[in-house]
Parts: structure tokens; C-alpha cells; sequence
């Protein structure tokens, strides 16, 4: 009987679920090196990323709960997830997901990363803000964001805060950078534009973090910012020329790997969703309006209902929008038909983001053991 | 020199001799290459690949070929289905052909058939597969307990050949099971749900009965409905919706 070599038992491997692999490091200590390798895992990676295969959407329920749904097969499926900290149920917000890895973050501001798919986890260590005075009695902004910096091959979880003081002046603004790698914080170049918001996460493109902020206090427009995970650094990018007439709301998000705008037009009349892409990162000319989507029916709904687009499908001819709080629809570029996802059993969703089932470590020193946070130290 | 009629002679390591068309050779990146750097017209030897194993390699690069040119009238999904045809061998052809297109270098044939060997191999446990590759168990028996331990929940719910498993299941939602089971299916899950059938009858109908086993064993047994049954190369897809909380 022909015998494979190991290299191809990795080209093998390599087509394989994150179940499979965690159980097929038993078969021997040569295969469990293998699948413990980090470039089997990054080609693990990339070849889901590529094809889009291991994709689903992870939904925060209401309660305690996180469902992973994928949409991309037929019939749809969800599955519960086993909760990043057990038995201790606490409520956690999706802060970020990248590569597999989701940050996540309490009432109490502390920070988690789990991996749903080795269903490990970690607490991130906690941090100060480094401002001596009372600084509780100021109302501040806090911005987080989560990514993967290629050129150090590092996870990053940014944190910015600024303390507001009176008259639209600022106290003290901070960014602290922290690394999967030396697990622990350490604190960047302070930033010059302005939080407005309570607390924002960041939308991760182009191997960077993007949030909408002010340039100055007296700013009436938002800018979007950018923090190149690489360099640590932050840059402003232009935004499309958007007809302001009517324009109700927009946000950012990301897309297929590009940085994507939302915009919601409303009249009396009509309610029109448009939305754009960044194609050419940093180059506002090359910002496309990829939908123009006219939902007249969402006119009597509570002016608060936006519809928010998530991923594109497989072979990038329809766009997933989430469209108010359990219902899912696929648009369809070419047709601009639209197509309800029927998935049984979607919850009331708070939180949603789109995840990749990755064999992607977590610290090992800073590993959560029966999902008991370790010493610290 | 170059006209699409140009033919190369392959010869197998039992002698066999191939006479193909240069377009369809070189889909083999290493006959590309000893062809494009060695004498055109001599034969070219390849070793390491049997008459048989050869002729069904060729097949393989001239559909592709013909259709890529477009020579053939065949869509994107007849080629799939072709494919998937293609690979519905045994174990040991597969093998073979996987040996064969890594030394010829055909990515695409490699690519077919290590998704395939992959698709056969899902769900199934640590002995069948180095049963399977042939692998020798250089763990102890403390060294193995320790990794089976540190990821228990993947080994949850794996019974005896022809398991499916039924991952973390939540009622009133609709389930996709995948099984590789050769003969019959048993299907155990979280919530307790058993069923046995053997795999042709499954193949056949449209809708299948599985019973839940609740907890309190005095309770009558809850029959559900499996709504769809596809029968895959090498797995079994079942598609579950339990209307009822246990």
C-alpha cells in the first residue's frame, strides 16, 4: 500500500477542521509538532481566509450566550458556543475578531481574547490610565480596537482614552498598545484629535484600526483615523464626497478586507442605504459606491434602524446586511435582488462580527485553566 | 516547433509508453520543465509513476486542458462534478495519485485529491488514521492521555466506527451532522439522541426517524424528523430540526 510522506500528510491536514486537527495531535508526536507549527497554522489560516471556508458569524444573544451561524452553506446552521468563561456568566461585548482570535470586554473593562474554535482563552493584564489626579470624576472616552500585525507577527489591542474637561477641552488623551507576544502594555505617542463617544471599537482593515473621531473639539464633520498596527501610528483618510443633503447617519465598517462607509439618506419619502468601498487604501478618489439600496419599508421603523452590511459571499456577488435585530439578508449586487437568510433561531442580537475558525495560540503563560484567570506575575 | 500538435513520449516505471499532446504533458510542471530544458524529442522517463496511475493522470490534464480552451463545451459545475467523479477510487489509487501529482507537480490534481483524502477523514479517530497512513504510535501511553485531555470536548461523543456526531446542539435549530461512516450510522449527541441505520437505506430515503432519549428514562422516547439526506464522496450530511425542548 503506497505510504504518503509527511509533507504531503500536511497538505492533507491543511483541508481539515480545527476539531479534527485538535484530535489528530494525538496520532503521533510528529503530526502534533506539525499541527502545533506556526506555519501550518498561518497556512491553515490563509487557506480558510482565502476561500472563505471555516467563515461564520458570531452573535452575541441576549443573556450570556454566543452563537456561531454560518451563512454561507445551505441549509444555514447555528451552533451555541461554549461561553469563553465557563460557568461564570458575565456579559461580554465583542470588541474585536481577527484571524480567529475575539477580544472581548466586561462591564468592568477587563479584557478577554478567546479562540472559540480551541475554545481556549486569556485575560488581558489590566491597566492604568496614567493621569495622577481623581481622574474618575471626568467623563472620558475610552476606544478599543483588535488586530494582527503581520511585520511582528503580534496580536495588538489598542486602547485610547481621553478625559474630557470643560468647554469641549480635553484633559488628557493616552494610547496604550498591548501584545499578544510580551502579554503586557505599554504606552504609545498620545494622540491629537478627539473622542466623542462613550466607547467605540475599532474596525479593522488594510492591517489597521479605523475609528471616526473629531479633529478639533469645534468639529461639526467626523474624520476617519487609521492606527497602522506595523508602525503604531495614526493617519487620517479622507472619506468620499458624500451629497450631505438628507444624509441621515454614517459609519464605517469593514469589508472583504476593505475599509467600507455606510451612509443612510432619509427623506419623508424614501430611506436609501448606500455603500462604499475604499479600494485603494488611503486614496480618497478611489472610494466606489458599491450599493445604492432603496428600503422605502424601513421609513416607519424607528429612526434608529439602520441596515449594517457584514461580509460578501463567496464569490463576492452578494453582500450580507444585517437589517434590524434578527433578521439577515443577502443583497445581490448584479440584481439587487434581496434574499432573506433563513436561519432558525436567531436570537435578539447585540453584538455581531464575522470569525474565522483558526488553530491561531492564545499567551501560553497567560492561558485561563478551567476558566480560572492564572497568577499574576 | 510549438504548434499544439506537438506530441511528448512518457514512459512509466513499468515500461508503459505514453504518446500525449505537448499542451496536455505540460500541465505537469516537472515534464515542463525536463522538456523545456532537456532533448524535445527523446522520451522522457518518469519514474515513480505506474502505466495505470499515468493514463488516469492524463485524463485528468486533458479534460482540464480541452475545457480551459475551451474545446470542450463544459461548465464550471459539470467540471466540478467531473472531478468529483475523477476521485471516487480506492484508497490505494488515491494514494498513489497523490504521490503521483506532487512529483509531477500538478497542483491542481493535488490540490483534488488531498481535499478528498481530507473530506475522508473528518470525524474520525486517532487509530483509524494511523491506520490509514500507515503511522506508528511513538506516544506513551501517559504522553497520550495528557494531549486526549487537554482537548477532551474534541474527542466528545465519538463512538465506535460509523459514529456521526452531532456537535453542540441547541434545540429548535436546524443541525448538520457529517458522518464517514462506512456501514451504519449510530448517532449519539449531547441530548441524548440515538439512532441506528445502515448507510444504503439512508442513501434511499427522503426523510429519516431519530429518537431523543430524555433523561428521565421513564419518559417515552421523542421521535424527530431528519429533513434531508445528502450523500456525499466519503460523508453523509444529515439535516435535523428539532421542534421540541428536551
Amino acid at each position: 500500500m503506497a505510504t504518503l510522506s509527511h509533507d504531503l500528510a500536511i497538505e492533507i491536514l491543511r483541508g481539515l477542521s480545527v476539531k479534527d486537527l485538535l484530535r489528530f495531535q494525538c496520532v503521533s508526536k510528529l503530526w502534533c509538532s506539525s499541527i502545533n507549527d506556526s506555519y501550518f497554522i498561518k497556512l491553515h489560516l490563509s487557506d480558510s481566509l482565502k476561500t472563505i471556508t471555516n467563515h461564520s458569524l458570531i452573535l452575541r444573544k441576549s443573556g450570556y450566550d454566543f452563537v456561531s451561524v454560518n451563512v454561507y452553506d445551505s441549509p444555514k446552521t447555528t451552533q451555541r458556543l461554549n461561553h469563553p468563561l465557563g460557568e461564570q456568566k458575565k456579559l461580554l461585548k465583542i470588541l474585536g475578531s481577527c484571524n480567529g482570535l475575539l477580544a472581548l470586554i466586561d462591564d468592568d473593562n477587563r479584557i478577554f481574547l478567546w479562540n472559540p474554535s480551541t475554545r481556549k482563552s486569556q485575560v488581558l493584564p489590566s491597566t492604568e490610565i496614567d493621569f495622577s489626579s481623581a481622574s474618575s470624576f471626568f467623563p472620558r472616552s475610552t476606544y478599543y480596537g483588535f488586530g494582527y500585525d503581520p511585520i511582528s507577527d503580534d496580536y495588538k489591542l489598542v486602547r485610547m482614552v481621553q478625559l474630557h474637561g470643560n468647554n469641549k477641552g480635553y484633559l488628557h488623551s493616552e494610547a496604550k498598545v498591548y501584545s499578544l507576544r510580551s502579554n503586557c502594555w505599554r504606552r504609545i505617542k498620545d494622540f491629537c484629535f478627539y473622542l466623542i463617544l462613550h466607547r467605540k471599537f475599532g474596525i479593522l482593515a488594510n492591517n489597521a484600526l479605523h475609528w471616526m473621531v473629531f479633529k478639533t473639539p469645534q468639529s461639526w464633520k467626523q474624520n476617519l483615523v487609521g492606527f497602522d498596527l506595523g508602525t503604531e501610528e495614526f493617519r487620517f483618510l479622507e472619506l468620499p464626497d458624500l451629497c450631505l443633503d438628507k444624509l441621515f447617519c454614517y459609519d464605517i465598517k469593514a469589508m472583504g478586507g476593505y475599509n467600507c462607509l455606510t451612509a443612510t439618506f432619509r427623506d419623508s419619502n424614501d430611506v436609501v442605504a448606500e455603500v462604499w468601498i475604499m479600494k485603494e487604501y488611503g486614496v480618497k478618489e478611489s472610494w466606489v459606491k458599491l450599493i445604492s439600496w432603496n428600503q422605502p419599508h424601513l421609513l416607519s421603523c424607528f429612526p434608529s434602524v439602520v441596515v449594517v452590511p457584514l461580509a460578501f459571499s463567496k464569490n463576492g456577488d452578494k453582500v450580507l446586511f444585517s437589517s434590524d435585530v434578527h433578521t439577515f439578508v443577502w443583497y445581490d449586487l448584479g440584481s439587487k435582488k434581496v434574499e432573506k437568510v433563513g436561519i432558525r433561531d436567531v436570537p435578539i442580537i447585540h453584538d455581531v462580527d464575522l470569525y474565522v475558525q483558526s488553530l491561531v495560540p492564545l499567551n501560553s503563560n497567560a492561558l485561563m485553566i478551567n476558566n480560572e484567570i492564572p497568577p499574576q506575575g | 516547433m510549438g504548434s499544439t500538435s506537438t506530441k511528448i513520449k512518457l514512459r512509466t516505471s513499468d515500461q508503459k509508453v505514453f504518446e500525449v499532446e505537448k499542451a496536455v504533458a505540460v500541465q505537469s510542471q516537472t515534464i515542463k520543465y525536463i522538456y523545456e530544458n532537456g532533448c524535445p524529442d527523446s522520451v522522457i522517463h518518469v519514474h515513480s509513476v505506474s502505466g495505470d496511475i499515468l493514463s488516469k493522470i492524463l485524463d485528468y490534464c486533458k479534460k482540464h486542458v480541452n475545457s480551459a480552451a475551451g474545446k470542450e463545451d463544459i461548465s464550471p459545475e459539470e467540471l466540478y462534478e467531473w472531478d468529483a467523479n475523477f476521485v471516487k477510487v480506492d484508497q490505494n489509487t488515491l494514494f498513489d495519485l497523490i504521490l503521483a501529482a506532487n512529483c509531477l507537480k500538478i497542483e491542481s490534481l493535488l490540490d483534488l485529491t488531498c481535499q478528498t483524502v481530507a473530506n475522508m477523514i473528518k470525524g474520525k479517530r486517532p487509530e483509524e488514521i494511523r491506520t490509514t497512513f500507515n503511522i506508528k504510535n511513538d506516544y506513551t501511553i501517559e504522553a497520550e492521555e495528557a494531549v486526549r485531555r487537554e482537548n477532551k470536548w474534541a474527542f466528545d461523543m465519538l463512538g465506535g466506527v460509523g459514529t456521526m456526531v452531532i456537535e453542540e446542539l441547541a434545540d429548535d435549530t436546524m443541525s448538520k451532522c457529517v458522518t464517514n461512516a462506512k456501514s451504519r450510522v449510530c448517532v449519539i449527541a449531547a441530548n441524548q439522541i440515538v439512532m441506528m441505520r445502515s448507510i444504503s437505506k439512508l442513501a434511499n430515503k427522503k426523510s429519516i426517524d431519530v429518537y431523543k432519549q430524555p433523561q428521565n428514562p421513564t419518559t417515552p422516547r421523542i421521535k424527530e424528523s431528519v429533513k434531508q439526506i445528502n450523500v456525499g464522496t466519503g460523508f453523509i450530511e444529515l439535516f435535523f430540526h428539532f421542534k421540541c425542548k428536551m
